[in-house]
């Protein structure tokens, strides 16, 4: 969500240091997990539109070497995979958000209505239009170049 | 896989529709199984969240920062003990500050007033010699009264003197 490793290792101290803090409160909580990504959430929010990055410069460029691939290769990956990271960056947030949680980390429908505070049609309805968009996007880089 | 089977999951996929059981099957064959030439297009797509699945664990570093940053946090009196002294500490000097500069004031304004009559000799005579006046015609009110007791003792003095 912000972008870059250093900026995520920070948020995730800071949400760290906050659970430690309030650990005689844990038992409350229905959900720990649900809870403590919600605070991430929240907090990666925060830093965003106050805009006090501590590391300004955002990931641009995804680059990867895989084994058994050539250089040419791996330079035309990488490539493909900017380009995805670039669509799924200008998905709106809550269906980037949801991106995320559902198809990198695996999260049920369920988790991510709780981490988002939001409802589970509203997570199905967000998630199709992201992944209808993403496909759309990929077809269409690969009919026309763009 | 056979392609009528991942035809029919990427269908499913598409309207959000996949369990999370799919959704890892759909993953395991774009990482392992030739790929359809219609499906190349959305191939990166899945080689992209595979790639972010894959994080590498945080490092010590990671931890070392962590555990000082507790440490650091950690006190008697806690967070927001500190920032309530921090608080009424600054009122307090600003109300310190503001009654001093008042007091200063005030002396600075009688020195001023003493200082205007020592300043003008001239208005400070003519003052004087207006309240000295005011005194003496008191004074000489006083006078008339104090002469009409002055003959009543003689006419007094004149009586005595008649009945002896």
């Amino acid at each position: 969500m912000v972008g870059n490793e250093e900026d995520a290792e920070d948020i995730l101290q800071e949400v760290f240091i906050k659970v430690w803090n309030k650990r005689h409160e844990m038992h409350t909580y229905l959900n720990m997990e649900a809870w403590c990504m919600r605070l991430v959430k929240n907090k990666c929010l925060d830093t965003i539109k106050s805009g006090h990055f501590k590391f300004y410069k955002q990931k641009e460029e995804i680059d990867i070497a895989e084994e058994g691939h050539t250089p040419y290769t791996n330079t035309e990956l990488n490539d493909t995979m900017t380009k995805v990271h670039h669509f799924i960056n200008a998905l709106p947030d809550k269906q980037k958000q949801i991106i995320q949680l559902r198809d990198i980390e695996g999260y049920t429908y369920q988790e991510i209505a709780e981490i988002l505070e939001i409802d589970m049609n509203q997570v199905k309805v967000s998630l199709f239009r992201a992944r209808r968009t993403l496909r759309d996007k990929l077809i269409n880089a690969e009919t026309y170049g763009t | 896989m056979g392609p009528e089977r991942i035809e029919k999951l990427l269908k499913k996929y598409w309207e959000g529709k996949t369990t999370l059981e799919e959704e890892k099957t759909i993953q395991l064959f774009f990482q392992n199984e030739a790929i359809p030439e219609h499906l190349e297009s959305v191939k990166p797509l899945f080689n992209y969240y595979h790639h972010e699945a894959v994080k590498e664990p945080l490092g010590q570093d990671f931890d070392a920062e962590l555990m000082n940053r507790l440490n650091a946090g950690e006190s008697r009196f806690g967070h927001s003990w500190r920032f309530a002294l921090k608080i009424a500490a600054s009122v307090l000097l600003i109300a310190l500050a503001a009654y001093y500069f008042r007091f200063i004031n005030n002396q600075s304004q009688k020195e001023a007033i003493a200082t205007v009559t020592y300043e003008d000799p001239e208005l400070a005579y003519q003052q004087t010699k207006t309240a000295l006046l005011m005194i003496s015609e008191k004074l000489n009110a006083g006078q008339k009264y104090t002469s009409e007791f002055k003959r009543l003792g003689e006419a007094k003095s004149l009586f005595k003197n008649y009945e002896n």
